[in-house]
């Protein structure tokens, strides 16, 4: 120990004081406690009572009179004094001034339960002068456990060692999440009935998939006080992401991996123990919800204290990490359909478009019902059993409803889609993190203190993923997600043996009675970007010796090439109501370069959408042909390659473009031919008025005009809405209500184009409104909107 | 160090257990519940001793109207209790770049790099991660004699470090 300790005066003196006498030496040993200065101060006091004021003994009237004061300061810590920094008669004004300098025999550097791991004493837990030795050793850096605590100095120097061992073997660290990410995990019973039946549809798909069984403790009812139920065995079922074993088996050459997982530490070392049962990839580096120290938070600092230059994080969710730089996002491995990820029930839900659509389309349909049914289950949380089995009869009715009247439509099954999402569209603006319980515990309690009481927490927080987990083993929803797929299927072929137009449509029907399909490919690209990402780094190291490079910037200056200079426009993606800033899509492409706009300009260069009838798209394409429209695979497909995807497999046919009227008037309106920034302030709404009712009616000219098509799909949208204000009137006052405030604020995926126009106009207004609240131009909106709101119900009236 | 200790346990019975069997219950249930426990003051209960012949004493009704009763329960164990200078056997359960970790039967003893060798070094690269210097290697499951350098009891567990860095300590 050749290092000094310095030690400060403690900040809670009563400043300024002057020191009148120094106690120690330089050179000599000092013991803990001992005094090391006396200090003289000054206070104020009121006057001592005498005899005469007897009657003022309320002490705030009485004079204050200064009066001298002398303390004392004992040294902390125990040593060799190597030097007296201060003199008698020294003014001290603040705790900033070194008093004198130690050399300890022991810092306590590294500290395990309460000892210090180099000499073998305990560690105090804080004295009466408050000073704590426990305070000096704040970092917990290792994997398994959170009693061994090092000092800062200490982590520099261990991460410093492992820095350059990494250097040698050419390596760096990867942080791998698990649940998916690298691995799908249920406890549906129906997997391992599924499992043991080849005759089962999915038999194909799931007959790798790997079972353990964890002893978990059975959930006790609040305030029971009885004897302790004995714990229960639960099974697990896990899939391996495809190529998960080449991908482990390449990456380990590269890259040091270490597990970082919200699960618990058995259930991480079960699942470590099913990808890697030798031990050779991940060893001991695994790092649990247990021995995490935030419990919504993942942080690089928990493993890499000082230096996250080499540390590439593969996670399935951005949010947990607040997006860090060394973050690689992946496409979340679904692949026992809605089962999500059991072991962060307690993280925020998330919602619209965590990847790509399913392949095919069946599967994809039913998981748009499965969001809704989401979320209506966490509107009417007060019985969620009942709900889950309306909605299936619900979205079952829907289908059969709706199948007459999309049967106009070009494609039925995006009708459907649509339908999904509008159903979605309806309880967004309620944001419910959790799926099934309307408010838990668990989030009461992060709201109220975030972590501190961590055992409360975690107790609350394993109940709550016990109930879940319950849930999900009575309800089995897979089996009846099985049951509503067979259905879709049948309904299809129906349907397309209703129509012969449909002749053209892809032959999925015959085959595909299996609910997982075992599809993945994310693992292989993923594996290549890591493998660009190590090169780039070695290649950096090599070129400049000195200085390392930092893996986040040659991630960020990586991912920003794929994007640049792109545009895009996102359309009847995202759910009404959510912010462009806090959409996971839209965070994830900006980290690969992009820019996001919320209404079509000039500079667009990509629209991307699941439906080209919504009124963004057809603008977009009217105004300038060379746009791209595009499926949201595109996106997905460029990020997991790091590069730029042609468009051609993913282009969305825009069927019916604008007029040239309708395009002249909206630019003007929106007043895109001069600076793309919409200005409100400055707009005529006298002139606007007057053009939307020429728009409207050029609207009914065209429509007269122009082929059937159109017309025909028109009338019955139409139709559509009407329907469902019947329906909502005949609902309880509250539905219709909700059906209103839809109908005013719905996304513009109706595809009446005078109705979305307003709704257009609406939307940029809001998006003006909350920098100036115009009261009175809000006024004349709703004036406006009840006009047309009339017009349309004669225009109907008069159709029909 | 082990200890033959003489202890005793007070254990609460509800009525329906009183009859013929109740004093092997008794023992029974001092064997389920103190048998591999920790406590601070006496270390680890290794096993209890002449389990036959336990003195489960006299019951006492405790007041109330459940009619439990309590027992003392009197008991010879072997106890183990780790000290200061002691040098013990231990089994590496796990190793990382602060040091290991070492099991000396209940009790889990951590030795910093501080405390090994200066030759030998963390080797992560090796599987499983190892300490190693030109002949020695220490891993997951190495058999290592190890010196108790400091002991902390808590009110029912005790932890320790431990070093390797003296003559006649290390792998074995």
């Amino acid at each position: 120990m050749t290092d000094s300790s310095q030690v400060y005066l403690p900040a809670n003196l009563p400043y300024p004081l002057t020191i009148v006498k120094i106690a120690v030496d330089e050179g000599s040993e000092i013991k803990r406690h001992s005094t090391v200065l006396h200090y003289r101060y000054f206070d104020f006091e009121p006057v001592p009572l005498s005899e005469q004021d007897e009657e003022k003994s309320d002490e705030s009237e009485r004079k204050l009179i200064k009066v001298e004061y002398v303390g004392s300061f004992e040294c902390p810590l125990e040593g060799k004094i190597s030097k007296v920094n201060v003199k008698v008669g020294d003014k001290l004004k603040d705790s900033s001034t070194v008093v004198i300098e130690i050399i300890e025999p022991c810092t306590h550097a590294i500290q395990y339960g309460g000892l210090c791991a180099i000499c073998g004493k305990p560690v105090e837990d804080g004295d009466y002068s408050g000073f704590n030795d426990k305070d000096r050793a704040p970092i917990s850096m290792s994997h398994g456990t959170t009693n061994l605590k090092v000092s800062a100095k200490e982590a520099a120097s261990i991460e410093k060692s492992s820095t350059q061992s990494l250097l040698r073997d050419q390596r760096l660290s990867l942080v791998v999440d698990l649940d998916q990410t690298v691995i799908h995990a249920t406890v549906d019973p129906t997997v391992g009935e599924w499992m043991s039946d080849p005759q089962n549809p999915n038999y194909e798909s799931i007959k790798d998939v790997k079972s353990f069984s964890l002893e978990e403790e059975a959930i006790v009812p609040p305030g029971y006080t009885g004897p302790k139920p004995p714990p229960h065995l639960r099974w697990y079922y896990v899939k391996l992401r495809p190529g998960l074993h080449q991908f482990l088996e390449n990456i380990s050459k590269l890259y040091e991996l270490h597990i970082y997982t919200m699960a618990t530490r058995v259930y991480a070392k079960s699942i470590a123990k099913i990808i890697d049962p030798d031990g050779i990839y991940f060893g001991d580096r695994i790092l649990s919800r247990d021995e995490s120290g935030s419990l919504t938070q993942k942080s690089l600092k928990r493993l890499f204290p000082v230096d996250t230059s080499m540390v590439v994080v593969i996670d399935d969710r951005g949010d947990v990490w607040n997006w860090s730089p060394n973050l690689i996002k992946v496409v979340p491995y679904d692949f026992f359909v809605g089962i999500g990820d059991i072991n962060s029930s307690f993280l925020p839900r998330q919602n619209a478009l965590l990847g790509p659509s399913k392949r095919r389309k069946s599967v994809s349909i039913l998981e748009d019902q499965l969001n809704s049914a989401a979320e209506l289950r966490s509107l009417s949380s007060n019985a969620p059993e009942e709900a889950v089995i309306d909605e299936d009869d619900e979205s079952e009715s829907d289908h059969t409803e709706h199948t007459p009247k999309s049967s106009g439509n070009k494609d039925g099954g995006d009708g459907n889609d649509e339908d999904g999402e509008g159903d979605a569209d309806t309880s967004v603006t309620i944001d419910i993190p959790l799926p099934d319980q309307g408010y838990s515990p668990v989030d009461r309690m992060m709201e109220l203190g975030e972590g501190d009481d961590n055992t409360e927490l975690l107790a609350a927080q394993e109940s709550e993923r016990t109930t879940t987990l319950e849930q999900q083993l009575h309800e089995r929803p897979l089996a009846k997600l099985q049951e509503n797929l067979e259905k879709i299927i049948e309904e299809e072929e129906t349907k397309s043996s209703d129509s012969s137009s449909r002749s053209s449509k892809v032959p999925e029907e015959k085959e595909a009675h299996n609910l997982l399909c075992d599809d993945d490919t994310e693992l292989e690209t993923l594996g290549q970007a890591l493998l660009r990402i190590h090169n780039e780094f070695y290649f950096e190291v090599e070129r400049s010796e000195k200085h390392l490079p930092d893996v986040k910037d040659i991630m960020t200056s990586m991912k920003s090439l794929v994007f640049r200079e792109y545009v895009f426009l996102l359309s009847g993606i995202l759910p009404m109501g959510t912010r462009l800033e806090t959409a996971d899509i839209v965070i994830w492409a900006k980290s690969f370069g992009a820019t996001f706009v919320t209404n079509y300009t000039k500079a667009v260069t990509h629209v991307i959408c699941k439906n080209p009838g919504t009124f963004k798209v057809r603008l977009s394409k009217s105004i300038d042909p060379n746009v791209f429209v595009v499926n949201p695979d595109w996106l997905f497909s460029c990020i997991a390659q790091w590069e730029k995807v042609p468009e051609d497999d993913f282009i969305v046919p825009v069927n019916d473009l604008l007029s040239k009227e309708e395009i002249a008037s909206y630019m003007e309106g929106h007043n895109i031919e001069g600076d793309n920034a919409f200005n409100g302030a400055e707009l005529d709404w006298g002139e606007i008025d007057k053009e939307m009712e020429e728009f409207i009616d050029s609207d009914e000219e065209d429509d007269d005009i122009s082929g059937n098509d159109e017309d025909g799909e028109e009338t019955n949208d139409v139709a559509t809405a009407e329907d469902s204000t019947e329906i909502s009137v005949s609902e309880n006052a509250s539905l219709k209500r909700r059906a209103e405030q839809d109908a005013a604020e719905d996304d513009i995926d109706e595809s009446m184009p005078d109705a979305s126009f307003v709704e257009k106009r609406q939307k940029t207004d809001t998006s003006r409104d909350d920098e100036e609240s115009d009261d009175e131009f809000e006024k004349s909106l709703l004036q406006d909107l009840a006009d047309l709101e009339e017009e349309e119900e004669e225009n109907s009236n008069a159709e029909q | 160090m082990f200890f033959i200790k003489d202890l005793s346990l007070n254990l609460t019975l509800h009525p329906s257990y009183f009859g013929v069997q109740m004093n092997q219950y008794l023992r029974q249930k001092l064997l389920t519940d103190v048998e591999g426990t920790c406590t601070g003051q006496f270390g680890y209960i290794v096993c209890v001793l002449d389990s036959m012949s336990i003195d489960t004493g006299k019951g006492r009704i405790v007041p109330g109207n459940q009619g439990y009763a309590e027992f003392e329960v009197k008991y010879r164990a072997v106890v183990w209790k780790p000290f200061k200078g002691e040098v013990v056997d231990a089994i590496v359960s796990s190793v990382n770049n602060m040091g290991f970790f070492a099991d000396v039967g209940p009790l889990s003893v951590f030795i910093s790099k501080h405390l090994i060798p200066n030759d030998m070094k963390y080797t992560p690269s090796h599987t499983p991660p190892a300490y190693i210097n030109d002949d020695q290697v220490i891993l997951k499951g190495s058999k290592v004699r190890i010196k108790i350098i400091g002991t902390r009891s808590d009110v029912n567990s005790i932890s320790a470090i431990g070093s390797i860095k003296e003559d006649y300590l290390g792998p074995l």
